[in-house]
């Protein structure tokens, strides 16, 4: 496997769970992310801030090759996850998302029972043991298992929309991935079943690696480690870039750029 | 009311009238929609049902026995008279179906009726005409057939469904009819609804957008407009001409006894089903684009692969969808004429079809031979299974709805 010399060396001991080396991201002719290296920490939350447009989400998405389903879509660079780029031609990208979760901006449940949301990627990810027990697990593992644990067969959709974005993060764990991304997970929620799905992460942030893309910026000082800082570039071609990324509580006090702090303070984005 | 601010005229009267006009104009659309229909559905009852004046050839009362009116003799009685009153051939030949002796009284008393008594038809009036002139029509039946007797005829019955083909009004049915559509549309649905909803899934969730699916594309559009006229002279040259050794089923009988040639059911319901494919694939497509895209990532996300994300969110999802469709293009075959009277349907046909290789009738080509005779009593058999059509076309229909609701529903 081929490794730009100028990227940071793998960590063999796997202290990084995703490492990026010169990511790029295009859309037919458009560059939407540019040049991105990007070190993100094993059992940590990450979030990725940035104004409208600059690439977050398409960050996130090449992070479990999700990219790979918008036509004309292509990206250059590395994203190494467990020591594998997983875009070499030999890595099967089903088996990157079954180890990279995904929890969506809109709480988008199975037309299914609740019980058949949590199982169906199990299920079809070949799980063996025993279902009821993975299943009610990964309720209690959301903070779900109290409130829907007498309706299982109930459709999903009949859930509010804070339970229905927890049973998309239960489903998600459901598959025992390593990482779970997630995209403006709380964007749609009101501000208690907002905070409700931030400490639902701080839980899962001891057994999981999260990376949440987030427009909320007290969000990501709450509830985050590490921020990564996303902005156009300024060539004007409209290009993603990482303009920063440290520590958030560094981030956010203390700022290395004059534009990230600009942003944090709300006088653009 | 004073004006709101400078620059504004006052025009809410003329802008409300604007819009009575236009609603006005919706109305009278919609009018005019159920004025059709209920010119179509009065004009078949109208057909249907009305004064009939019969004569019969032999009377029943000279077969009555010790004053014992026929049909209330016992069936050995019966079976004699029978024996005694038509010629040897035909009651070998019912004889032989099945024995007299094992039939009952009525299906006996059936058979007299048929072929000793022969109620004919003189003269027919229609619904309308039996409402409103009664008196005439009675005084007209009395001194031009004083031998004849006036009854208030239902054309469509259990014995019209039941009945096969016939030159005889009196007898004639639509079961061979019924049994030719069902064949038929069974064929075209079994072959176009796979054949289409798998298209239809490349189409939306495999094909790359390109030129050339682009292209593609657009041809189904256009097929679906094509007159199916030219869908019959395609079912000609493919189906009856070049596949004759298949669809006349002689490969699969071993010998070139297929009378039909490949004038069969087989043809006609392959050539259906060419005339509804486009149908059934551009239905599907549009449910399967319809089902969000927020659940086909859901499914990627969890590791599913493509084939098991369409297997258990894009179709159930799309389903309700695909069987509008399928009930679009049942309605469409059920009514199909001119393809099938391209294609060598039978116009007089008494055989119930048997299976796929038979040859066959279907209704609307039964309507079209019966309207196109001149004895004017046929348009009432016509309108009576016009009447047998539309009920079917309403049963299919029903079916494919519950159908669709009970899979729409499910979840």
């Amino acid at each position: 496997m081929a490794i730009a010399t100028e990227s940071p060396p793998t960590d063999a001991t796997g202290q990084y769970a995703i490492e990026t080396n010169s990511l790029s991201v295009y859309y037919n002719e458009f560059q939407a992310v540019r040049d991105v290296n990007l070190s993100i920490e094993t059992r940590r939350i990450t979030a990725i801030i940035g104004p409208s447009g600059c690439g977050k989400s398409t960050v996130l998405r090449a992070f479990n090759r999700m990219n790979d389903l918008v036509p004309g879509s292509s990206t250059q660079g590395e994203v190494f996850f467990a020591g594998q780029n997983i875009y070499e031609p030999d890595v099967d990208p089903v088996e990157v998302r079954r180890r990279i979760g995904m929890v969506f901006q809109k709480a988008n449940p199975f037309p299914k029972s609740i019980y058949d949301n949590v199982a169906w990627g199990a299920r079809i990810n070949g799980f063996r043991g025993d279902m009821d027990q993975l299943v009610e697990d990964s309720l209690r593992n959301a903070a779900l298992w109290e409130e829907v644990k007498d309706k299982l067969d109930q459709s999903g959709l009949s859930l509010s929309g804070g339970q229905q974005q927890r049973l998309c993060i239960a489903r998600a764990i459901a598959v025992r991935p390593d990482i779970i991304l997630m995209d403006e997970p709380a964007s749609a929620l009101d501000p208690i079943a907002t905070l409700r799905i931030e400490e639902l992460m701080r839980d899962l942030a001891q057994q999981y690696t999260i990376i949440i893309v987030t427009h909320n910026m007290q969000q990501a000082a709450r509830v985050s480690d590490f921020t990564a800082f996303f902005s156009l570039a300024e060539d004007g071609s409209r290009a993603g870039m990482l303009m920063e990324y440290g520590l958030t509580q560094k981030m956010f006090t203390n700022p290395e750029h004059k534009i990230t702090e600009e942003y944090i303070t709300g006088r653009f984005g | 009311m004073s004006h709101p601010a400078n620059g504004f005229q006052s025009n809410l009267p003329r802008r409300h009238r604007s819009g009575q006009a236009w609603l006005l104009l919706f109305q009278a659309a919609t009018l005019i929609g159920i004025l059709g229909l209920t010119a179509l559905m009065l004009n078949i009852l109208n057909s249907n049902f009305g004064y009939v004046v019969y004569v019969d050839k032999v009377n029943p009362q000279t077969l009555a026995v010790d004053g014992v009116p026929l049909e209330n003799l016992p069936s050995d009685t019966l079976a004699s008279i029978f024996r005694e009153n038509v010629s040897n051939g035909l009651f070998t030949r019912y004889d032989r179906e099945i024995p007299l002796t094992d039939r009952s009284q009525s299906s006996i008393y059936e058979l007299i009726l048929d072929f000793v008594i022969v109620p004919e038809v003189k003269q027919q009036w229609s619904l309308w005409e039996s409402l409103t002139r009664r008196a005439q029509i009675q005084s007209i039946a009395a001194t031009d057939y004083p031998e004849g007797y006036l009854v208030f005829e239902s054309w469509v019955d259990y014995d019209f469904i039941k009945s096969p083909q016939s030159s005889f009004v009196e007898i004639a049915g639509v079961r061979t009819a019924i049994l030719g559509s069902l064949w038929t549309i069974g064929i075209a649905i079994l072959f176009a609804f796979p054949v289409g909803v798998g298209a239809a899934i490349y189409l939306q969730e495999y094909a790359a957008d390109n030129w050339l699916n682009r292209v593609i594309r657009t041809n189904i559009n256009n097929l679906a407009g094509v007159p199916s006229i030219i869908y019959g002279i395609l079912g000609l040259a493919i189906f009856v001409r070049a596949l004759e050794p298949l669809t006349s089923g002689a490969i699969f009988s071993g010998s070139a006894e297929a009378t039909a040639s490949g004038r069969t059911i087989l043809s006609a319901g392959l050539t259906l089903a060419l005339l509804v494919l486009p149908l059934i694939i551009i239905n599907a497509q549009e449910a399967i684009k319809a089902v969000p895209n927020s659940l086909r990532n859901a499914s990627y996300g969890l590791g599913a692969t493509r084939w098991q994300t369409i297997w258990n969110h894009v179709l159930p999802g799309a389903l309700p969808g695909i069987l509008t469709g399928t009930i679009l293009a049942i309605s469409r075959a059920i009514g199909e004429t001119a393809p099938l009277v391209v294609i060598g349907a039978s116009t007089f046909i008494q055989a119930d079809p048997s299976g796929p290789f038979s040859k066959f009738t279907t209704l609307p080509i039964q309507i079209f031979q019966w309207t196109s005779r001149p004895q004017e009593v046929f348009r009432n058999l016509a309108a009576a299974a016009s009447l047998v059509l539309l009920a079917l076309l309403l049963t299919m229909n029903a079916t494919a709805i519950l159908l669709r609701n009970r899979y729409g529903n499910r979840n």
